[in-house]
């Protein structure tokens, strides 16, 4: 028994580190196929949410907010008086300064891209708007 | 010469790989922090670079509006028509207040969204949120 046990010892002691040692090869495919899985299936966008809601038809249900009408050709106007898209957070937050937190309506035309309407939106929202409600035209 | 090398690296050229496999290591952990795992859009989308607040969990899979104008949910092109049909599993799964994120393309029509937002809302739909990237 303890002959057995002398024998075992001395040949551990004789094979060195490599026989304790483990390859890395089979490590290192694990991490790269992890790797690849989490690259290909996750996304760094990083969303943000707009609370919207949909006014009446022909604008009607927004009596009392701020009206900013976006036309397709680019033009933006704030309760019939063009204006330009670096001013409506300052008159925006103007409004909110007179009383409550403003609440804003978009009238949107047909033909007017999603970015346009959003680069309004986050102009309304530097300047204190929370609420925002998109119409149509008719 | 190649015994010398033997005795030296008793990983067999292992030991070398190790800066290879670090930089693996901080990928991945970079991958793992950084990015979230989320299901594919069905079709591909430029969302809108936008402010916007951090988004409230939601137990409806979100509505993909195309540059096209084509409308997807759960995985599959709906018929703005039959946008009911396809929510009703969840309205019969007792969801009181339905919320939906909305996560359209930066081209798409303005105009869609509003007769779109106008369905929802006729649907039942108590909350809708239009899905921007942060700038």
């Amino acid at each position: 028994m303890t002959q057995a046990f002398a024998r075992r010892s001395s040949r551990r002691r004789r094979g060195g580190r490599s026989a304790l040692l483990l390859s890395m090869t089979p490590l290192t495919d694990v991490v790269f196929i992890l790797l690849v899985f989490f690259m290909l299936a996750s996304s760094f966008l990083d969303w943000r949410g707009i609370e919207i809601s949909a006014g009446g038809r022909g604008g009607s249900g927004i009596e009392g907010l701020l009206l900013l009408r976006l036309h397709a050709d680019g033009r933006l106007d704030l309760g019939g008086q063009a204006i330009a898209l670096e001013d409506v957070s300052g008159r925006v937050g103007a409004a909110g300064r007179e009383g409550k937190a403003p609440q804003v309506a978009l009238q949107v035309e047909p033909g007017v891209p999603l970015q346009s309407t959003v680069d309004v939106i986050t102009q309304a929202r530097a300047g204190g708007a929370t609420t925002f409600t998109l119409v149509g035209t008719k | 010469m190649r015994k010398g090398r033997q005795q030296t690296d008793p990983l067999g050229g292992d030991e070398q790989m190790m800066p290879f496999i670090s930089i693996a290591f901080l990928l991945l952990i970079f991958c793992l922090i950084a990015g979230a795992i989320e299901s594919r859009a069905p079709v591909p989308l430029e969302p809108p670079r936008g402010e916007g607040s951090e988004s409230t969990a939601s137990s409806l899979p979100p509505l993909y509006l195309a540059k096209d104008g084509s409308l997807w949910f759960d995985g599959k092109q709906v018929a703005e028509e039959a946008l009911g049909e396809a929510l009703k599993p969840y309205r019969e799964a007792g969801e009181e207040d339905l919320r939906l994120q909305i996560k359209a393309d930066a081209a798409s029509d303005s105009a869609l969204l509003v007769t779109l937002l106008a369905r929802l809302r006729a649907l039942g739909v108590a909350q809708t949120e239009i899905m921007t990237e942060a700038p």
